[in-house]
């Protein structure tokens, strides 16, 4: 079985299309996941990060212009299982109360399950297993009505009820756009966490460089529909990529390094995480 | 009409408006259904949930526009026709309105009798259309025993259902039910009148097409007014735990 | 697949402009003149005026230069409906009632067929045509911006009538202008829902009470987000001290030219000639 779960190549897209509103979300994108990393997909808005990760979902396909291989499925294939990518790929979008498919958590969370036809036992264990891993008590929230939670309890329940499904691959879509530090604490905490014990893979699409330096293994960087780099985040965050091209910034911990070496302090320049900032600069400052 | 609660019945009007356009223009608007036309329409629920949390002024707009809509939107002579699609449609929302404002007091007994009186006047009906011959002498026999049998399944069904409700929730079910009932009875009946359908297909569209549209109406505004104002039975979920036996 | 996009663009009827007069009209002249001209077609029961009604509707179509095609072509998918429903209204239409000294042409078992029952299916086909061309008329020409404002106009004025007009107005502008966000809201729970449909879809009966519980589940939502949008709004007029439409000035003004003022007055001469022809023949 292949290493490489996600490999897209050349992908265009391009949405109502012949209508006066047509907009052309991707020009020649490529992807590559493999297994249990943490990909962080970035770019500024427009830039077609979402359009992709619906096309690792099924949600878009077939493609029509160019490859998209996703866990052995060609999405081009007729054969193509989309409901296998469905439950393989776990997709969560940004805003939370867009995805509240029940009035009962309990019912929202077993809602991917039901569809397979395990019985009550089988559903309660899924949705337990799903509650346990984002933190949600099953006692206290199973008979809640989702349109009554907060925020950051419907985030929760989201997240939940995509991983009750078991997929192998979960995407974020933005999943922590908007929320304060502690809710982005949380969000990568279970991040880690599934990744750790359960080597799940991730796909993060984010803006927040801080985030994606502190969690991702790799990095890909959208441009207006096009992949501009891809590597490792020490690499893409680092000094030599010029990120500002792309609209982009280096983590808070790259731009520290970044400019106090412009100020005169001669300091190594690749820490991307605080950590690694704090340990350059007591460096070059004790040196 | 400057205090918060004329605002918000502004804000809410253009708001269950817009839904309403969105729903009567686009695909959504339309959940198949066995029915002739083969979809029921759900775009007219705007309009509903506008009489019943908002009061009768904003049903009656959101009705226009949903009319208008409809009217627009028509490919059928029958419904490019104003009267038609407009007229009746005014309605929906202050029925439900008044529904909901008369019922809403009342008890689950005050219910229970109502449904006896339903079922009162269902029975006198089918009676009434067996009693009246027809023109060569037979009565009719089918009809009445249908629409007996009918009204009782539908008044016991209702009745078992109403027991295990929050009677709010059930005074909403049946303004939703009336509301949705005034679109397809004054729709079909001035239809019926301007001459585009006999009387007889009239009942027929009204029963096969009108039935299916009350019950997609009465759940969904169920369950929007149950998530919006929090009412309603404490249900459980499917996963939940039976309780520990208590010792 | 794919298709979700589509929901934000609701418009009411494609703006095609092709420069005619009628697209620089005043969007209240055209309002006016739709409703005035609806309720020609409305009133007019006679052969001879819903021919002539459609024949200076389709003049004005074409004097638009809007492609008759485009019009014609949103018919194609309803024509067995048409065709069905014209042939029901012809067969069963209750002539006795509405007039009862025409003459009986076909008489068979339930199905009687008088020269008003002719007369009956023929108007309301010409009259629906007439409307079709109407609503091409009114929502070709106009952009819907244009539109809201026109509205808006024309509702003020009801004020003096005892109306709730300006309250009306600003209705209709939020409606409006709520309509491609709350497409966005149905197009990412679209996408919600279908990115978790992990099984094919069931067929038969189930499929329909399938897709009636797909329905509901998209519309529960979005219900709840023009709620809490409303809340923000309300409180965001009240913090800007809204107090009615009395006194307010306006940001953009319409102004009537005298192509509007010939376009009401043709307009305004059909409708006189068409109540005249209604209740001259009646007497």
């Amino acid at each position: 079985m292949s290493d490489t779960l996600i490999e897209i190549t050349a992908l265009d897209h391009t949405y109502l299309p012949g209508t006066p509103m047509a907009t052309r979300a991707l020009r020649g994108a490529s992807f590559r996941l493999k297994a249990g990393e943490i990909h962080a997909l970035v770019g500024p808005s427009g830039s077609g990060k979402s359009t992709l990760c619906h096309f690792a979902n099924g949600l878009l396909c077939p493609p029509a212009v160019g490859h998209v291989r996703v866990l052995e499925q060609d999405t081009g294939a007729k054969q193509c299982d989309v409901h296998l990518l469905r439950r393989e790929v776990g997709l969560v979008f940004q805003q939370p109360h867009q995805q509240m498919l029940e009035e009962l958590v309990g019912d929202e969370i077993a809602y991917g399950p039901a569809q397979l036809g395990l019985d009550t036992a089988q559903l309660r264990e899924r949705v337990q297993e799903a509650m346990a891993a984002v933190g949600l008590s099953f006692q206290r929230y199973v008979d809640r009505r989702t349109f009554a939670l907060s925020g950051g309890e419907m985030r929760r329940v989201a997240l939940a009820g995509v991983l009750a499904m078991r997929p192998r691959i979960m995407v974020l879509d933005e999943a922590t756009t908007g929320l304060d530090p502690i809710g982005k604490q949380q969000v990568a905490e279970f991040v880690r966490r599934l990744h750790d014990e359960r080597g799940m893979t991730f796909v993060i699409v984010s803006n927040d460089m801080d985030e994606v330096a502190s969690l991702a293994d790799r990095v890909t960087v959208l441009y207006e529909g096009q992949t501009m780099a891809t590597g490792p985040t020490q690499e893409i965050l680092g000094p030599a990529l010029g990120l500002a091209r792309y609209g982009l910034l280096r983590s808070t911990a790259g731009q520290i390094v970044d400019r106090l070496a412009e100020a005169g302090l001669d300091v190594d320049r690749s820490p991307i995480t605080l950590p690694e900032a704090e340990e350059a600069v007591w460096e070059a400052i004790t040196h | 009409m400057y205090d918060e609660r004329g605002i918000r019945r502004v804000v809410n009007a253009g708001l269950l408006l817009a839904i309403t356009l969105l729903l009567a223009f686009t695909r959504i608007g339309f959940i198949p259904a066995p029915t002739p036309a083969g979809n029921a329409t759900i775009a007219h629920i705007p309009a509903i949930i506008g009489g019943l949390l908002e009061g009768p002024l904003v049903g009656l707009i959101v009705g226009l526009g949903f009319g208008f809509a409809s009217f627009l939107q028509a490919t059928v002579p029958m419904f490019k026709d104003p009267l038609v699609a407009v007229l009746p449609r005014l309605f929906i929302g202050v029925t439900a309105a008044y529904t909901y404002l008369g019922l809403r007091k009342a008890t689950k007994a005050q219910l229970r009798a109502l449904l006896g009186v339903l079922l009162a006047l269902v029975l006198f009906a089918a009676w009434r259309v067996y009693a009246v011959p027809n023109e060569d002498g037979s009565r009719e026999a089918l009809v009445p025993v249908l629409i007996a049998v009918l009204g009782i399944a539908l008044v016991g069904g209702l009745y078992v259902w109403l027991d295990r409700q929050d009677p709010r929730i059930a005074v909403v079910a049946l303004a939703a039910a009336v509301g949705s009932l005034t679109n397809t009875v004054l729709v079909l009946g001035v239809a019926s009148m301007r001459g585009y359908l006999s009387p007889g297909v009239a009942l027929g569209i009204g029963i096969t097409h009108g039935i299916p549209e009350v019950i997609v109406a009465a759940v969904i505004v169920i369950a929007v007014v149950a998530a919006l104002r929090g009412i309603g039975q404490r249900k459980r979920s499917r996963v939940s735990q039976e309780p520990p036996e208590l010792v | 697949m794919g298709s979700y996009h589509a929901l934000r663009h609701v418009s009411i009827g494609q703006y095609i402009p092709t420069g005619s007069v009628a697209h620089r009209l005043d969007p209240r002249t055209k309002l006016v003149a739709f409703v005035l001209l609806v309720a020609c077609t409305v009133i007019t029961k006679s052969y001879v005026g819903s021919l002539a009604l459609l024949g200076i509707i389709l003049a004005a179509v074409l004097a638009t230069r809007l492609p008759l095609g485009y019009v014609l072509r949103g018919l194609r998918p309803a024509l067995p409906f048409i065709v069905v429903l014209s042939l029901l209204q012809l067969a069963f239409y209750n002539s006795a009632a509405v007039a009862p000294e025409a003459k009986v042409m076909v008489d068979w078992g339930p199905v009687t067929i008088t020269t008003a029952s002719v007369q009956a299916v023929v108007v309301a086909l010409l009259r629906f045509l007439g409307l079709l061309f109407l609503t091409s008329l009114l929502t070709n020409t106009t952009t819907t911006g244009a539109l809201t404002h026109g509205i808006e106009h024309l509702l003020r004025p009801l004020t003096w009538l005892g109306l709730p007009g300006h309250e009306m107005a600003l209705i209709a502008t939020i409606a409006l202008r709520f309509v491609p966000i709350l497409g966005e809201e149905g197009e990412a729970i679209l996408m919600a829902q279908a990115s978790r449909a992990v099984t094919p879809e069931r067929s038969g009966a189930w499929r329909l009470i399938d897709s009636a519980s797909r329905g509901a589940r998209l519309v529960v939502p979005l219900f709840v987000d023009a709620y809490r949008r409303s809340e923000e709004l309300v409180l965001a007029m009240q913090a800007r001290c809204y107090h009615g439409g009395r006194g307010r000035t306006q940001l953009h003004t319409l102004r009537l030219a005298r192509r509007d003022a010939t376009a009401l007055s043709l307009v305004l001469a059909v409708f006189i000639a068409t109540l005249l022809s209604r209740w001259i023949t009646v007497a």
